[in-house]
């Protein structure tokens, strides 16, 4: 059977690439992880590596042409097979233009009907707010089987705005609830079904009543239709971009023992499941009722911890709250795309100027701009806040600090990454920076030297501009446009004098940074660039 | 320090008597060994190991040799191949890096090159580790360079009666042994048993027992290993703390069997982390122990610097109990490391 070879997505923001050259050629074998074709992407040019073992039976992409990401670029199979069939062949040569044959968003569940099945009366998620789409269930005051009298209050809802209870508007008994604490659901959805009094509880009540324009919570665990995965119950998601943390001994006892252990709240490092956690679990009976998941403990932003040497702590993945979705939404809605806020301050760069000066006495090659990028990365260390980044609903809290900084080539602009810029010294920054900038030119940089990070620092005071506005490079929050360092005659105690000046404007994704919050980050950069010897503290 | 890990009844002896009584047993036993090295005889030792030895074997078994540790290494493996059973005494490991041609290229590797026609039953031993405000080329723990090569045993007892057992194990074996003794270890007193007292080359051994997390070490850590695991019982931490005793062959078996039993290993040495021993132990334990982990492995080590001068900064750079309490707790997942 012929395996398509798909063009893979190398870049974050990579839709097509170019096949610049196959490094095998049709009926060679391939064993998986052998690169099998160089690659154009937006970034640079990599390697495409085969997954599978198989013998390379046709290219479906010429070298020089270019393919969307997902499109068949090649086929493996077995020794001497052909591609036939249509299917194949009409999927392979990817128009430039074309869709890719990327995922279709699944159909969405049908709405119920607002009055239930059944014997039930539905009742329905309120509108408490005037821009209120959806709210989460925060917690039931009833639980199934209790009689209900209207006036009730019978379960606490987030909204955008607040927590509210929502009330019965008649007698009954409380049959079925369809959406869990923690879950969210759309205005006008059932979120729980009412016999009413008198009538028998209904085992007709609607089975999976949908909570939100998406898979209900009961049909969520089944397998993704169409590739598209849509974690529904986020809450009850393991925390940090997915990924489970256990110890392999937890892992192997919850194996043993029958446990889902992405149920189970960690307590080691960054909510690592370990064997205490395995055993209270299995004691408490975990396995059977799912609860709370480690999610939970991840609210709040980060605290900034003492980290070994050499170890990288992962982003934490914070749920968007209800308000911030809507400071999202609305945001989003006024200016498409990242809705920029801007703040500009104006800088006096004497001191750091000197911090040059004393550099290039001792020999030393640091620019202005590696001075602006440790003291970037150290104001971003100290407001948390700033260093972060939306990522679909979930905002990343960054345990890093690595800034971003924009390289100018010949067709366009790359941003490499200065890891832990607020750890490294102004040499290794200076140094760190031209290797990347020398290979970003050449096209050298691998993906990940060019993703993460919360901010990135654009600097145009070599072309002599005094100040301008940058736009913000997804999914990082925030850029700094830095202009140039030039002679100004500024007052100083009632005086006029002249001073070395430097403009930088913030540019802010308000979904999830707000103007406070950029000022405050300014306040700290201003007072860093001001002050150099604050960078020690 | 104190040892207290042998039965109460024996005689108290200290690590450099423990080493002397081996020596007198195994020369009394065995007229093919003898004893060379500087002032191992009318000086009776630098560190008095070889005391008394001189008067009762006399100058052809108890053999003064001057400063030619290449020299007096290469006779020895000369002797060993045709029949002898040499101890060679090294003022420090220190100096022995003088003779490492002769102990890495001839005697680990005479068995392989004569195809198994001749042996090498000869026994390196000397002290090694920090020695008290000695500076940097006098206070190294070299085990793991040794440990690194084929065709040599490397040894490291911790307690007086662990030294006089494996000493006679080491003379009685077959093929070079190299006998690290922490130079701080010759003046503490433990109990010995009299006489034929053997203890196998290749065994570790539980020292304490405990079920929340394995210390790993041996030599002089062992003590700071102890008075961790003391401590720690007291917050309600049950700490094992195993002695390797031999650093090669590792006993896979014994570490393998007390980390499953534990499921959190930290392990301390006194030498630098970078190609240490214990990187082989975690090796060792995270791919034959991975799923029996509840936390990744810390070492406790020295710190990667030459060894200070100044007692503050030498006592600084070697681990003690309170960087082991620290490493505990971090493996444990407790707050406060």
């Amino acid at each position: 059977m012929a395996t398509p070879i798909q063009m893979p997505s190398l870049s974050p923001t990579m839709k097509e690439g170019k096949i610049v050259k196959w490094l095998k050629k049709e009926g060679d074998k391939i064993s998986s992880g052998d690169a099998i074709a160089e690659v154009e992407t937006d970034k640079s040019n990599l390697e495409v590596e085969a997954y599978d073992d198989g013998y390379l039976i046709q290219i479906a992409v010429p070298e020089g042409e270019v393919a969307t990401v997902g499109a068949p670029i090649g086929y493996l199979g077995a020794k001497g097979e052909k591609v036939t069939g249509g299917a194949p062949v009409a999927a392979a040569p990817a128009a430039p233009k074309a869709e890719a044959p990327a995922a279709k968003p699944p159909e969405q569940a049908p709405a119920p009907a607002a009055s239930g099945a059944g014997e039930g009366l539905a009742i329905l998620m309120p509108s408490l707010s005037p821009t209120m789409k959806e709210g989460k269930i925060v917690k039931w005051l009833k639980k199934e089987g209790d009689k209900v009298s209207s006036g009730d209050a019978i379960a606490e809802v987030e909204t955008d705005k607040s927590n509210l209870e929502v009330e019965a508007y008649d007698d009954g008994t409380l049959a079925r609830i369809t959406v869990k604490e923690g879950d969210m659901a759309t205005v006008g959805a059932p979120i729980a079904f009412l016999t009413p009094k008198g009538a028998k509880a209904g085992t007709s009540a609607p089975a999976a009543a949908p909570s939100a324009p998406k898979p209900s919570a009961a049909a969520a665990p089944s397998a993704p239709a169409g590739g598209q995965v849509v974690p529904l119950r986020r809450e009850a998601a393991p925390a940090s971009g997915g990924r489970l943390r256990a110890s392999p001994l937890a892992k192997r006892i919850a194996q043993e023992r029958g446990l889902d252990i992405s149920q189970v709240r960690g307590s080691g490092p960054l909510g690592r499941v370990v064997k205490r956690d395995v055993e209270q679990a299995l004691g408490q009976g975990v396995a059977k009722a799912p609860v709370q998941a480690p999610a939970a403990k991840k609210v709040g932003a980060p605290q900034p911890e003492v980290r070994a040497f050499g170890a990288r702590p992962e982003p934490q993945a914070v749920p968007m709250s209800s308000m911030r979705k809507v400071i999202g939404q609305r945001m989003s809605e006024v200016k498409p795309g990242v809705p920029h806020f801007y703040l500009t301050v104006e800088v006096e760069m004497e001191a750091a100027a000197k911090i040059r000066e004393e550099a290039k006495a001792l020999d030393l090659k640091v620019s202005v701009n590696d001075i602006i990028v440790k003291a970037a990365a150290i104001a971003l260390r100290r407001s948390p806040k700033m260093n972060v980044s939306l990522q679909g609903d979930q905002v990343l809290h960054y345990g890093t600090v690595d800034v971003g900084i924009a390289v100018a080539i010949e067709d366009g602009l790359i941003t490499p990454i200065i890891r832990d810029a607020d750890l490294k010294g102004l040499q290794a920054i200076s140094a760190e920076s031209r290797d990347m900038a020398e290979r970003a030119r050449k096209r050298a940089l691998k993906p990940a030297e060019y993703t993460g990070g919360s901010l990135t620092v654009s600097n145009l005071g070599m072309y002599g501009i005094d100040q301008f506005i940058a736009v913000i490079n997804p999914p990082q929050s925030a850029i700094l446009a830095v202009g140039a360092v030039a002679e100004k005659a500024v007052a100083r105690d009632g005086q006029v004098v002249v001073r070395k000046m430097m403009t930088v404007t913030l540019s802010g994704d308000h979904r999830v940074i707000d103007g406070a919050t950029g000022a405050e980050y300014l306040r700290e950069l201003k007072g860093l660039l001001e002050h150099p010897s604050r960078l020690l503290f | 320090m104190r040892d207290s890990s042998s039965e109460p009844t024996m005689p108290e002896l200290m690590y450099r008597e423990a080493l002397n009584q081996a020596l007198a047993e195994e020369m009394e036993r065995d007229a093919n060994v003898f004893l060379i090295g500087e002032e191992v005889g009318r000086y009776n030792g630098a560190f008095k190991v070889s005391q008394g030895l001189l008067d009762k074997f006399g100058s052809a078994r108890i053999i003064d040799a001057p400063i030619s540790e290449l020299g007096f290494t290469g006779l020895s493996v000369g002797a060993a191949a045709v029949g002898l059973r040499p101890v060679v005494e090294m003022m420090t490991w220190n100096f022995a890096i003088l003779a490492m041609d002769q102990i890495v290229n001839n005697a680990a590797k005479l068995r392989h090159m004569s195809g198994g026609q001749l042996r090498c039953p000869i026994v390196f031993r000397g002290p090694g580790g920090a020695g008290g405000r000695l500076s940097s080329q006098h206070s190294q723990s070299l085990e793991a360079n040794y440990a690194h090569f084929p065709g040599l045993k490397v040894i490291a007892p911790a307690t007086p009666a662990d030294a006089k057992g494996m000493l006679k194990s080491a003379i009685r074996d077959e093929n070079p042994v190299i006998m690290f003794e922490g130079e701080r270890l010759y003046a503490l007193k433990g109990e010995v048993p009299e006489g034929e007292h053997i203890v196998p080359l290749g065994k570790a051994d539980v020292k304490r027992e405990g079920t929340d997390v394995t210390l790993i070490t041996w030599s002089r850590m062992y003590y700071f290993c102890m008075e961790a695991a003391e401590a720690l019982a007291k917050e309600g931490i049950s700490v094992e703390v195993l002695d390797l005793r031999t650093l090669r062959p590792l006993d896979e078996e014994a570490i393998l069997a007390s980390v499953r039993k534990t499921n959190r290993a930290v392990i301390c040495e006194e030498g630098w982390a970078l190609a240490g021993i214990g990187a082989s132990v975690v090796d060792l334990i995270q791919s034959q122990a991975f799923d029996d982990l509840d936390a990744p492995v810390v070492r406790v080590t020295g710190l990667d610097v030459n060894m200070s001068y100044a007692a503050n900064l030498e006592n600084a750079t070697q681990p003690d109990a309170p960087k082991i309490i620290a490493a505990v707790k971090k493996v444990l997942y407790r707050e406060g490391a």
